[in-house]
């Protein structure tokens, strides 16, 4: 991980609340779904930040809100020092080519009417962008480059499978010359076969372009394989944020260990390797209502009666690496670390 | 490699182009691999639109092949109607049995058997007017299929208009469109044609004027499209509704697209299927609706030919003259059915997923 003076992306208080609306025609407020409360991270040029955390915890409104295709309720995004958190369609167009987005669902994301070709040039199109050469051959190297056959120019999207709909997805994300990328959950649609060509197609763009992702997952081996740095989140915050190996073998926030013994392990065979596991019991508070101070607090095994009054800060955790923050009152340490029988709200089996 | 020759079953006859194209395509990719990126040179792959694999499978469809060929019918016979006149050598407008006796009997029904069918009036005559059969179905149609052609065009350009309006900006512009489609909803369609179409006229004729017949037409295409409106409305906004929150349409807003491109762009080509499923399924409902409103004595006036106050004529004289009532009936019936055969084919071959 390189520390650079500016980073590429710097998101601060990033907050995005629904609005719950009730009545007929007056449509009063009364409530707030809070997908996203209150982010703080930053990505540098040429970096991974894997996002991750169960179904709803809000990483795709997060990957959404970067990618602008939703305006953010509160905070900033600045992107090269600029705050583009309240742009309008037309004073965001000149960023569009540098912040694009995969999708996760490669049967939607393209339009079923329109050839390959005229998919990935419409965005030069819309940018009013000439390269040399001409649109079709700048879209025939894209199709190449993201392993394509360019004569496939003048297909149609149903003529093509699940991980090469996919390819062209990206091969549109690549047109416009980006320096980030948001991919949200850019695998999860495909068949374990192709996930793995994917992602290894996106490694090589990453170091042929140098561009930085904004990973998007719920596959927590697939966000190992591609992050530099991996953030969990949880009901809409981030509870734990680290360097990939950090994050992965030495967790400090409770909800990360759950995540983690979540995985089921192929080898138990190696002693000592065993990581106690922590199975959750009862269900994600709703993010329209969410908990008092912690919101994991309601199912951490080690909550106590600050944990419900006071919100534990994403801080540096102490004895760890630079930029480990974790926001947590009890932290998981090598001298205090998860026991079996010693937690009181959840299961802890060895 | 053909698609065609993969496809030549006639039980695969729903499947075939899909299966062939994605045939095509996993055979490139043995060709070419996954990810060494070795062009097949010399290999020109010409994908098929979904608009061409749609023409396909309607062209194998007979019923649907067969309609459109009533149909078509219909239309030219409308158009040329003139010609057809000429031919003939007879207007709708004569009254034959009037101004020749002895082709009407003292209480002036056709003198000959089956309504006065013979070699000079093919279908026979009317009764005791003794217009000829014949032309005024020929002429009929013209007035059956020019005032539903264009109260189908005005409504489904109207209310694909304003579907995409209200779908695609959604918020307080959906809730009040929304409330505006049930109002009109609400309104019983034939009543108020019934009771509004003297309304319109008066609006332009004085009372001690004739209605002029463009006025007739004008009046009740306006009123079938005031009412009908709300059917293509409702449809389209459900498809933009669904459409809106497809990917491509997020991929589109990356692109840094407008509102307007993203509708032109990218949900248009999406409902051009609906659009014309909805088209030709509310032809025939507007030529039923035209032909009861005429029926009744709202519609089209004397002296144009109306199939409509054809049928109300025959239906006072069936009893000595069936031949009459029989022949608008038939016409009727015929395209209307058509037209419905042909809405389910064009569906069909448009939605391959649908079943009947």
């Amino acid at each position: 991980m390189t520390t650079t003076a500016e980073p590429l992306l710097h998101v601060e208080n990033l907050t995005k609340h629904f609005p719950i609306r009730s009545g007929l025609i007056l449509q009063r407020q009364v409530g707030a779904v809070r997908a996203v409360d209150g982010l703080d991270f930053s990505v540098s040029a040429g970096e991974t930040l894997g996002l991750v955390g169960e179904s709803g915890c809000g990483k795709t409104t997060t990957g959404r809100l970067i990618a602008r295709l939703l305006e953010p309720t509160k905070g900033s995004i600045f992107y090269e020092g600029r705050d583009i958190a309240h742009l309008s369609v037309r004073e965001l167009r000149p960023i569009r080519g540098e912040i694009q987005m995969i999708f996760q669902d490669p049967y939607s994301s393209l339009n079923p009417r329109h050839t390959v070709g005229s998919i990935v040039s419409s965005f030069m199109e819309v940018q009013g962008i000439d390269p040399p050469g001409g649109r079709k051959k700048r879209v025939q190297e894209l199709l190449e480059t993201v392993g394509l056959n360019p004569e496939h120019y003048n297909r149609y999207p149903h003529e093509f499978s699940g991980g090469q709909r996919q390819r062209i997805g990206i091969a549109r994300a690549l047109s416009l010359k980006p320096k980030l990328i948001v991919a949200d959950e850019p695998v999860s649609a495909l068949d374990v076969s192709i996930q793995a060509q994917v992602v290894n197609l996106l490694q090589q763009l990453q170091r042929d372009l140098d561009l930085a992702f904004i990973f998007i997952a719920h596959d927590l081996a697939i966000v190992r394989h591609m992050s530099d740095r991996v953030a969990v989140m949880y009901l809409g915050k981030i509870m734990e944020i680290a360097d990939r190996n950090t994050l992965y073998n030495s967790p400090r926030n409770p909800y990360t260990h759950a995540l983690l013994s979540a995985v089921p392990e192929v080898d138990h065979s190696v002693e000592g390797d065993v990581r106690p596991r922590l199975r959750l019991t009862g269900d994600v508070p709703s993010p329209a209502n969410p908990p008092s101070g912690c919101p994991f607090r309601t199912r951490c095994p080690r909550a106590q009666s600050i944990c419900a009054e006071l919100e534990p800060p994403l801080s540096q955790v102490s004895g760890s690496e630079i930029g480990h923050r974790s926001a947590c009152h009890f932290p998981v340490t090598p001298e205090n670390p998860l026991t079996p029988g010693g937690e009181a709200n959840a299961a802890v089996i060895a | 490699m053909t698609i065609e020759s993969r496809s030549s079953g006639r039980l695969l006859c729903t499947v075939p182009p899909v299966r062939g194209g994605e045939g095509g395509a996993i055979s490139q990719l043995l060709t070419s691999g996954t990810d060494s990126s070795a062009p097949v040179s010399g290999q020109v792959t010409i994908g098929r639109s979904p608009t061409q694999i749609s023409w396909l499978r309607f062209r194998r469809d007979h019923v649907g092949m067969v309609s459109a060929g009533v149909v078509l019918f219909f239309i030219l016979v409308a158009i040329f109607a003139p010609l057809i006149a000429k031919v003939y050598g007879k207007t709708p407008y004569i009254t034959y049995g009037q101004n020749s006796p002895g082709l009407l009997d003292d209480y002036g029904f056709p003198a000959g058997a089956h309504g006065g069918i013979s070699s000079q009036f093919w279908l026979g005559l009317e009764p005791s007017l003794g217009r000829d059969t014949f032309m005024q179905l020929v002429y009929g149609a013209r007035t059956s299929l020019l005032i539903s052609g264009a109260a189908a065009l005005i409504t489904t350009g109207f209310g694909v208009l304003y579907g995409i309006v209200t779908a695609y900006l959604g918020g307080w512009v959906d809730s009040i469109g929304g409330r505006i489609m049930d109002v009109v909803y609400a309104f019983p369609a034939l009543l108020f044609i019934i009771a509004f179409s003297p309304v319109v006229e008066s609006l332009f004729v004085k009372p001690d004027q004739e209605t002029p017949s463009w006025l007739r037409f004008t009046s009740i295409i306006f009123l079938l499209s005031v009412l009908g409106w709300v059917y293509q409305a409702r449809l389209i906004r459900g498809q933009v509704l669904s459409l809106r929150e497809r990917e491509f349409v997020d991929a589109a807003r990356m692109s840094g697209a407008s509102s307007w491109r993203i509708v032109r762009h990218e949900l248009l080509p999406n409902l051009w299927s609906p659009i014309l499923v909805t088209f030709s399924l509310t032809l025939p409902a507007l030529i039923t609706t035209e032909a009861a409103l005429a029926f009744l004595g709202v519609g089209i006036v004397e002296p144009i030919p109306d199939w409509g106050r054809m049928i109300n004529r025959g239906a006072q004289v069936y009893t000595d003259d069936l031949t009459y009532m029989i022949f608008p009936g038939l016409a009727l019936f015929l395209l209307v059915l058509c037209f419905n055969l042909l809405g389910d084919s064009v569906r069909d071959a448009l939605d391959p997923k649908s079943t009947r």
